[in-house]
């Protein structure tokens, strides 16, 4: 089922048809990014383009682009291409899952609107049937305000659902980048009101609002994509005999050692006790912490306050 | 490969600037890059080919009742998708994530996707910093192997691998698959099990050697059930294990935890509203599971039964309170 380059090639060169169809000017490296290629892959394409027409090929039924000073030249319009071409089968299912695993559904209203540009091949019903690459679901209008916010460097102020809390509580922060991990999408941002870096789940956000202000920020690649609880507090942890300690589980922690009763001792980072409380007291008994005792005195206050609710 | 690339985009212009339908001979005479001494089958194997990857492309490339070919223009070309300049920056964000995503399995098509749509839209927005990690477990073969299986569901045809379950067995599987979802950092398949004619679910991470039949790639293996939604097989934590195990919990949700009513339930089991909140019934056959899941999603959750999950709960608490004095 693998294509062949030059399958895969015509197939990128069409995509950026829509480009083409009116005269124009656009930054190489915008199209590059866009197709997924360097520069110099992009600039070969456009060559290879550029020597395509329809019959008889005299020189106004040719594409007309070429690439001038790192821009993309497009002298006239495209021959008998006027627009876009509809997305495939395959893409419009590939767009519904990038979609759905970033919380818009197929009911919401920008996955109906970009399907308009499907083609008939393309079944959203087989698919919702057959595919099913759903995150925790959040509210894709304060995805969007968060996204906006992270590219125009916007402070919000948030309505935030803190794990545990019984209530939502307010804060203002300067989002910096989103994070999808395992199932949930995530805004790590600096925040006003913690006066620190902090880690906001979106699906507890429930209301974002730009401020107006904003910020100077510089991204960098080094970022960690996911969290790896670097610089945090670590908890030790004991895990009776037969309860496996699972990374997955226990973002960032790692075994130290395995004790005679076969129990597994380990370092767990936490940013807040809030988190690795409920996740200790989840175990109802099976992990222990041993240190330090504000981990320790947190567990023991939630088990506490949840048997006087019953 | 350059010559392959210029017949593709010439056949592709050529049909697309046809006022009408042209024959095959007429697309062979006019459009650069077939050989003019090549044979006749070899040249019909070539158009054929270079028909299928066009209509990969999105072209669509219908016949006449006199075998002359034509594009529906109206079924290939799109109109600009307007957009607002959030919308493009959501879609920004799930494409600065998924495309670098390994464990996602649709990269090339999304992109593809994406570069049509740009084509659309005059707005540029700066980039938007994001991030994903679908799956972590090996998440270059899992995104691989997703694209091997769904492909395979497509054209329904079987696929073969070995598997470790999750008591440790390890066994040789051929499976029709059906479907596949994605599910707390993990994709799954689910298929009908040739050999033990059942359907089930398979973690992805734990299939090694995955190979799909390619013998007789156009026909297909299999016919998926008219009826088959893979949403039925997506289960809450505490719903897996032996059905002998199985039996009903019942959740309070007061009103604080209203708002999350739908992250909280997935859609399975039945609500009734009691007052401002919901009492839920949902089938489970984990009870360590359901209470580990209670702790986890209070406050505003509160476990009602049944009867010997509570006393399970009880017994729990005053273990980890015991522990931690």
């Amino acid at each position: 089922m693998a294509r062949s380059n030059s399958a895969d090639t015509a197939r990128r060169l069409i995509s950026l048809l829509g480009h083409f169809a009116d005269e124009g000017r656009i930054p190489l490296e915008v199209l590059a990014k866009r197709a997924g290629v360097s520069t110099a892959q992009l600039t070969d394409d456009l060559s290879t383009l550029s020597v395509c027409g329809v019959a008889p090929y005299f020189p106004d039924m040719m594409v007309d682009v070429f690439v001038e000073d790192d821009m993309v030249e497009i002298y006239s319009p495209m021959p008998a291409i006027p627009g876009s071409v509809r997305l495939s089968a395959a893409e419009a299912e590939a767009l519904v899952a990038a979609l759905s695993a970033t919380g818009f559904s197929a009911d919401a209203p920008l996955t109906k609107r970009l399907l308009t540009a499907a083609s008939s091949g393309f079944d959203a019903d087989a698919l919702a049937h057959t595919l099913r690459a759903e995150t925790t679901p959040h509210d894709s209008g304060v995805f969007e305000t968060i996204a906006g916010a992270i590219a125009s460097r916007e402070a919000l102020t948030i309505t935030y659902q803190r794990d545990g809390a019984a209530a939502p509580g307010q804060r203002t922060i300067e989002p910096h980048r989103l994070v999808a991990d395992r199932g949930a999408w995530y805004v790590s941002a600096h925040c006003r009101s913690a006066g620190e870096e902090r880690t906001f789940r979106v699906d507890r956000v429930r209301t974002a609002v730009p401020t107006g202000e904003h910020f100077e920020y510089v991204h960098t690649e080094s970022d960690s994509p996911v969290f790896t609880g670097s610089g945090l507090p670590t908890a030790r942890l004991r895990f009776a005999p037969g309860e496996p300690f699972v990374e997955r589980d226990w973002p960032g922690g790692v075994v130290v050692e395995i004790a005679a009763d076969s129990a597994t001792i380990a370092d767990v980072p936490y940013g807040g006790t809030g988190w690795i409380a409920r996740a200790v007291v989840a175990r109802l008994g099976a992990v222990t912490v041993l240190e330090p005792s504000e981990v320790r005195d947190a567990v023991r206050s939630l088990a506490v306050e949840r048997l006087a609710e019953l | 490969m350059n010559d392959a690339v210029e017949r593709l985009v010439n056949l592709a212009l050529f049909l697309a600037d046809s006022a009408v339908p042209v024959t095959r001979e007429r697309i062979r005479a006019e459009v650069n890059g077939y050989p003019e001494d090549q044979e006749e089958d070899a040249f019909l194997r070539m158009f054929e080919r270079d028909k299928d990857q066009l209509r990969d492309a999105g072209f669509a490339i219908l016949t006449d009742e006199d075998s002359r070919y034509y594009v529906d223009r109206d079924a290939t070309f799109a109109t600009a998708v307007d957009l607002s300049v959030d919308e493009i920056v959501a879609l920004s964000a799930a494409g600065t994530a998924l495309l670098a995503d390994p464990s996602f399995p649709f990269g090339s098509d999304l992109r593809l996707a994406l570069a049509k749509i740009a084509a659309g839209t005059d707005t540029e927005v700066r980039e938007v910093a994001a991030a994903s990690r679908l799956a972590d477990e090996d998440p270059e073969r899992q995104g691989h192997d997703v694209a091997d299986l769904s492909a395979a569901a497509t054209a329904c045809k079987r696929v073969t691998f070995g598997y470790t379950n999750s008591y440790g067995a390890s066994a040789p599987h051929e499976v029709e698959p059906y479907g596949l979802f994605l599910h707390d950092g993990r994709w799954y398949l689910v298929g009908r099990d040739v050999e033990r004619d059942e359907v089930r679910t398979y973690a992805v991470s734990r299939m090694v050697e995955l190979a799909v039949n390619r013998a007789k790639p156009a026909s297909r293996d299999f016919e998926r059930p008219a009826d088959f939604d893979v949403r039925g097989f997506v289960r809450l934590p505490f719903q897996y294990g032996r059905p002998d195990d199985e039996f009903e919990a019942e959740i309070e949700i007061d009103a604080s935890a209203a708002w999350r009513i739908d992250a909280l339930t997935s859609g399975h089991g039945e609500l009734t509203t009691v007052g401002d909140g919901f009492v839920w019934r949902v089938p489970g056959r984990s009870v360590s599971g359901l209470l580990r899941w209670v702790v986890e999603h209070e406050p505003g959750v509160r476990l009602l039964g049944p009867a010997e999950a509570c006393t399970a709960f009880r017994a729990g608490l005053e273990k980890v309170a015991n522990l931690h004095g």
